[in-house]
């Protein structure tokens, strides 16, 4: 950087440029105009989003299938009690990092209902560790990510139909974690649980 | 100053030691200080976010829907890319079996007529404002009038229809009032290709062509390329034919009689300008040469065509069932019908084409129907004439008298898109929906039925077409999505080769989700050629006396087409593939006819033709054939909107029933008046300054690298860098031996990148935006020269000459080898411009994006800044679109797949000439292509290290025609 004296120069340009843009009305011409971003006003009427609506009825490329199971989470207007995709492990850590973030706000990293947002005095929960929500078929979860249950809204928009299952079969890991026979243990966890005496 | 590098590598110091950055600290701060001023740029904007926000809409990225583009009432696929579900980019459907994922002008320009403001919006009575509603409690009253009479003096008049489910509802319709009638016209119609078929089968039927199977090619006035239905199938099997590389030097041979300069004439490997009415007796020679047994067949005394005809002849001979004989849509029936007779003589069918029913829905003469209407209306038979499409006022053949007699139907209703001369002087207007507004369905050439899904809710009050047919035939409240599903489902019940394992929720959400009904394409039809009738029907064929005089032709515009596309601002600034005119017709004539004439371009020429006149400016066309006048369809619009009105000279007040394809003795007399016209590119010979590169195929089977000289490297002042270390290297390879002059990739680009439209004045000063225009170059004689096209993109230098002379870094080169543009920090000295040599930067002189109209708003690509004035633009290889695939790929932890990101000229290239990639991997398809013998770069001397490079274009000449013709 040079140490010369610089103050003149810098006076001269900032009062230059202040007269140019007070006299220019500053537009942002490419910034504002000629196409819309998302949730501006519609053009046609001021009064509605130019967000619009999918046509009832139409198919998109995105997020495709023919299965209803997958797709609604139910088959003959039951909830289905199979995941619909293959259970894998990539499958189980898709799920454990959606859930983080979409679920355990109010849910918790462990599922029990008490996230976050419920400490701060919201509606709690329930947790998925009750004797009805292990035997709620999959099918239930999904739903209620879909179109949300109680004080919860619908998820769809944010989560696509691939990852709110991914999510269920997390949330199944969830329940099984809470809710092991120590008769099914590996011998070492079971010593360990044997020795904490819980 | 740029090292060619990244842009602000290190802080650089002026004289006065005010850095770039503390420069920008300062003008922030004057900024802010501004803003206590009352800005308007801190003034609050609303956000009106959904209530609740439906699935697979995602704020700020795209959703994509199949669905269907449909002209001359014939199916192509498309994608349409919408944004808060509202369609702001359409490309081709690539799962779609005809379309392939190619597309054309008029598919990209559907997208703007969606948004077009001067829309028809309500329906309106006499000029009056009124509701569905009113029109609906009309139809009561008249429906109880029909029942009474069974629908005497109900006619419906259509556009060719292949919608399997409207030409249901228009039989049921029928079913219901007997006395009722369904007419069809339009003005270039595929009459003579069915009546063609009734005269060698017996019955009418269409043909569907393998251009890929088919190694000699003869096209008898076909412009299978690009005009012709089914084109775009058609075009990307002639280019697979003659992709040539170093591992495959082989390619067919086209051979064109055409009586027009077409694209498919330019793609021609030898090429004969003919008057349009010596087609015939070509042909006629040519069977006779082919020994085709027709009887009485005396056959004209001169043979057009000379050495040519014989060439052709053994030609074809030579390559019997790997060749096809085309006819076009604008010669007579008899032609078709000889085409037949020749390619089944040479055993072509089944092997190179076949024939199927025709996809049309009550397939007809269309000339016929409408002649039978307007008599019916003369004399007084018709009370209720519904014209569902198309504007028969401005283009039904003058001799008819169309508009008069229309007067004496006691109720017309026009329904359409836009008002126009029908709907202005008929009593209701209905306003229709958009095709990317309706539910509908459509055949391809092949049969193949495709769905029309909405992919935006109509946008003001119209409705479709079946909506409109369900409201008239009754009973009402029948929705057009129901009446679309009702018939598939009674399909899918019938037809059991359409998904049988499956539900019809199945059947019908696929359908949907792929953009086609799987199995539903017409199967070949085996038919006995009947030899005797087509002979019959050439018997009377004689050939013109050899100085006829002066002929005129008929043919669509390339870009309005018969005028329904003349409001669409796109298409009438695309400059027409050989003229490179835009927005006009004009009086297309020989470079020896005009000499003859002592015409000159822009001269303008009063046309007389049977007591009628029309006046034109000339235009002088190389390869234009002698005593030829070309005159081209679709202006001369009265009320077409503000686009479209008052530009060029109706043709169609020349154009009579019993000549419509073409005329002969016109008079062509001077006004002494001349006019201007706008040219993107005024002539240009290939040959003076090797910018074009071209040569004969069998130079290259001998010696590959003998077209292409090697290339020259210099010192270059801009320092080098290595793109290597960087992620990705992008460039591209434009094959010219495909590229087929359509200029789709230019109508693409501006739909993609926002770029506006200048009107003609400022085409004519040469101000055009499009950032990939496509040249034109001759070479050879001008009464039948070669002809090359060449797309022109900004060619990414390496070594950017651009870049250094920029006084404010707006230009800079991104480390992946991007020549970028900065916009904001642009303030238009347009040194960039003057300095780059292949002038492909383009600057807007005036506020050419239209900020006023509230509509265009939707139409513009949310991830593309609309420009403003005094600001430099150019071709970014959709800067936006490689970013975007970064950003998927860097979720996904990868690096973007070869073929992830498509340029927007890329994908809507029916030709797929334009390749694009990595260069850093070896293994793209680019970097392949880039080590190809044939690949040069444009201005080589210049050393600019484009990463734009071109394959040279290759001829598959006959050696016994080559020489001095």
């Amino acid at each position: 950087m040079s140490t010369g004296p610089r103050t003149p120069l810098h006076g001269a340009l900032l009062s230059a440029l202040l007269g140019l843009a007070l006299a220019s009305g500053c537009e942002q011409k490419m910034y504002h105009a000629g196409k819309l971003q998302p949730y501006q006003p519609d053009p046609l009427d001021r009064e509605r989003s130019s967000g619009r609506l999918p046509v009832y009825g139409t198919i998109p490329l995105e997020d495709f299938s023919t299965d209803g199971a997958y797709l609604y989470g139910t088959r003959r207007g039951k909830p289905v009690t199979e995941i619909p995709v293959p259970v894998t492990p990539e499958l189980l850590h898709r799920g454990r990092e959606r859930y983080n973030i979409y679920c355990a706000p109010c849910h918790d990293l462990a599922g029990s209902g008490d996230g976050i947002i419920p400490a701060r005095g919201f509606a709690h929960p329930p947790t998925f560790h009750s004797e009805r929500l292990r035997k709620a078929p999959v099918g239930h979860f999904f739903n209620v990510m879909t179109h949300g249950y109680g004080a919860m809204f619908g998820y769809r928009d944010r989560v696509p139909v691939s990852d709110r299952w991914a999510i269920t079969a997390y949330i199944r890991a969830l329940q099984l974690s809470q809710d092991v026979p120590v008769a099914r243990l590996a011998p070492e966890q079971r010593r360990k649980v044997e020795e904490n005496g819980t | 100053m740029s090292n060619g590098a990244n842009e602000s590598s290190g802080e650089t110091e002026d004289l006065h030691g005010v850095t770039r950055r503390s420069f920008l600290k300062i003008l922030g701060a004057s900024i802010a200080l501004a803003g206590l001023g009352g800005c308007e740029w801190f003034q609050g904007e609303e956000i009106l976010p959904y209530v609740d926000q439906p699935e697979n809409v995602i704020p700020g990225k795209p959703t994509h829907y199949a669905s269907t583009f449909v002209m001359r009432g014939f199916a192509e696929g498309i994608v349409a890319r919408t944004d808060m579900a509202r369609p702001t980019k359409l490309e081709g459907n690539s799962h779609h079996p005809r379309t392939r994922g190619a597309s054309d002008p008029f598919m990209q320009a559907h997208l703007l007529s969606l948004y077009d403001p001067e829309r028809g919006k309500v329906p309106s009575y006499r000029g009056t404002d009124r509701s569905w509603s009113e029109l609906e409690a009309w139809l009561r009253t008249k429906s109880e009038e029909w029942r009474k009479n069974h629908g005497r003096g109900l006619r419906i008049l259509t556009e060719t229809i292949t919608s399997p489910t409207l030409g249901a509802e228009l039989r049921a319709l029928l079913a219901r009032y007997p006395e009722a009638r369904w007419h069809q016209y339009e003005p270039f119609s595929r009459d003579s290709v069915l009546e063609g078929a009734r005269i060698a089968y017996g019955r009418m039927l269409s043909p569907v062509y393998r251009i890929d199977q088919a190694e000699v090619i003869l096209s008898l006035d076909s412009d299978f390329l690009y005009q012709e239905i089914g084109h775009l199938a058609y075009s990307r099997d002639f280019a697979d034919g003659r992709r040539v590389r170093s591992d495959r030097r082989r390619m067919s041979r086209l051979y064109c009689v055409e009586s027009a300069t077409t694209i498919t004439g330019a793609m021609a490997d030898h090429r004969l300008p003919l008057q349009a009415s010596r087609i015939l007796p070509f042909a006629i020679s040519l069977a006779r040469r082919l020994g085709i047994a027709l009887r009485s067949l005396e056959g004209p005394g001169s043979q057009p065509g000379g050495r040519f005809l014989e060439e052709v002849a053994s030609d074809l001979g030579r390559a019997r069932g790997r060749c096809l004989v085309l006819a076009g849509e604008d010669q007579p029936p008899e032609l078709h019908a000889l085409a037949h007779a020749i390619n089944s003589h040479l055993g072509n069918l089944g092997r190179t084409m076949t024939l199927i029913d025709p996809p049309e829905q009550n397939p007809v003469n269309q000339l016929d129907s409408l002649r039978s209407l307007v008599s019916e209306m003369s004399q007084g038979r018709v009370e209720t004439l519904l014209i569902l499409g198309g504007n028969p006022v401005y283009t039904a053949p003058v001799d008819l008298g169309f508009e008069e007699n229309l007067h004496l139907a006691r109720h017309s209703l026009k329904f359409g898109l836009h008002p126009d001369e029908t709907s202005y002087v008929s009593d209701w207007y209905l306003p229709e929906s958009h095709g990317l507004e309706s539910w509908g369905d459509a055949r391809a050439i092949d049969g193949l039925a495709s769905p029309i899904q909405p992919v935006v809710a109509p946008l003001y009050q119209t409705r479709d077409a079946l909506q409109l047919v369900a409201t008239v035939s009754g009973p009402a409240g029948r929705l057009d999505r129901d009446l679309l599903r009702g018939y598939w489902n009674a399909e899918w019940q019938k037809d059991r080769r359409l998904e049988p394992r499956s539900a019809f929720e199945d059947f019908w959400s696929t359908s949907l989700h792929q953009g086609f009904f799987a199995g539903t394409a017409f199967q070949p039809i085996s038919a006995a050629i009947r030899l005797d009738s087509v002979s019959q029907a050439l018997a009377g064929v004689r050939p013109p006396p050899e100085h006829s005089g002066l002929e005129l032709t008929f043919r669509p515009d390339p870009r309005v087409w018969d005028g329904r596309y003349s409001n669409n601002s796109w298409l009438q600034e695309l400059p027409k593939p050989l003229t490179q005119l835009t927005w006009d017709n004009a009086v297309f004539v020989s470079p020896a006819t005009a000499a003859s004439l002592g015409l000159k371009d822009q001269q303008v020429v009063r046309i007389e033709l049977r007591g009628r006149s029309a006046e034109g400016p000339v235009l002088i066309v190389e390869g234009q054939p002698e005593n030829s006048i070309g005159l081209n369809a679709g202006y001369g619009r009265r009320h077409a909107g503000s686009v479209g009105d008052g530009h060029g000279f109706d043709v169609f007040t020349l154009r009579f029933s019993d000549e419509r394809l073409f005329a002969p003795k016109p008079r062509l007399l001077k006004t002494g008046r001349t006019t201007m016209l706008a040219r993107r590119q005024l002539d240009s010979r290939a040959d003076s300054h090797r910018i074009v590169r071209h040569g004969p195929l069998r130079q290259f089977i001998l010696d590959p690298t003998s077209i292409v000289p090697p290339r020259k490297r210099q010192e270059s002042l801009v320092p080098d860098y290595d793109y290597k270390e960087a992620d990705y290297a992008w460039g591209m390879v434009i094959d010219l031996n495909v590229c087929i002059g359509c200029k789709t990739c230019t109508i693409a680009c501006q739909a993609e990148n926002n770029i506006p439209v200048v009107g003609k004045a400022e085409v004519n000063n040469g101000r055009a935006m499009h950032w990939i225009r496509v040249d034109r170059y001759y070479d050879g004689s001008s009464a039948n020269p070669d002809t090359y096209f060449q797309p022109v993109p900004c060619m990414q230098c390496e070594k950017a000459p651009c870049e250094l002379v920029c006084p404010t870094e707006a230009t800079v080169h991104s480390s992946e080898g991007i020549n970028q543009m900065v916009y904001n920090r642009c303030v238009g000295t347009r040194f960039c411009s003057n300095n780059c040599p292949y002038k492909v930067r383009r600057f807007n002189f005036f506020q050419y994006a239209d900020l006023k109209t509230p509509v265009l708003r939707l139409l513009r690509n949310p991830d593309v800044t609309v420009r403003s004035q005094g600001v430099m633009e150019k071709c970014t290889y959709c800067i936006q679109r490689i970013n975007a695939a970064k950003i998927t790929a860097e979720i996904d932890g990868r690096k973007i797949r070869e073929g992830e990101v498509l340029t927007a000229c890329q994908s809507a290239c029916p030709t797929r000439a334009i390749h694009f990639g990595d260069l850093n991997d070896g293994k793209s398809e680019v970097s392949r292509l880039k080590k190809e013998p044939l690949d040069y770069n444009l201005l080589d001397e210049l050393d600019t290290r484009p990463r734009t490079s071109y394959l040279a274009a290759l001829k598959n000449r006959n050696s016994a025609l080559e020489g001095p013709a």
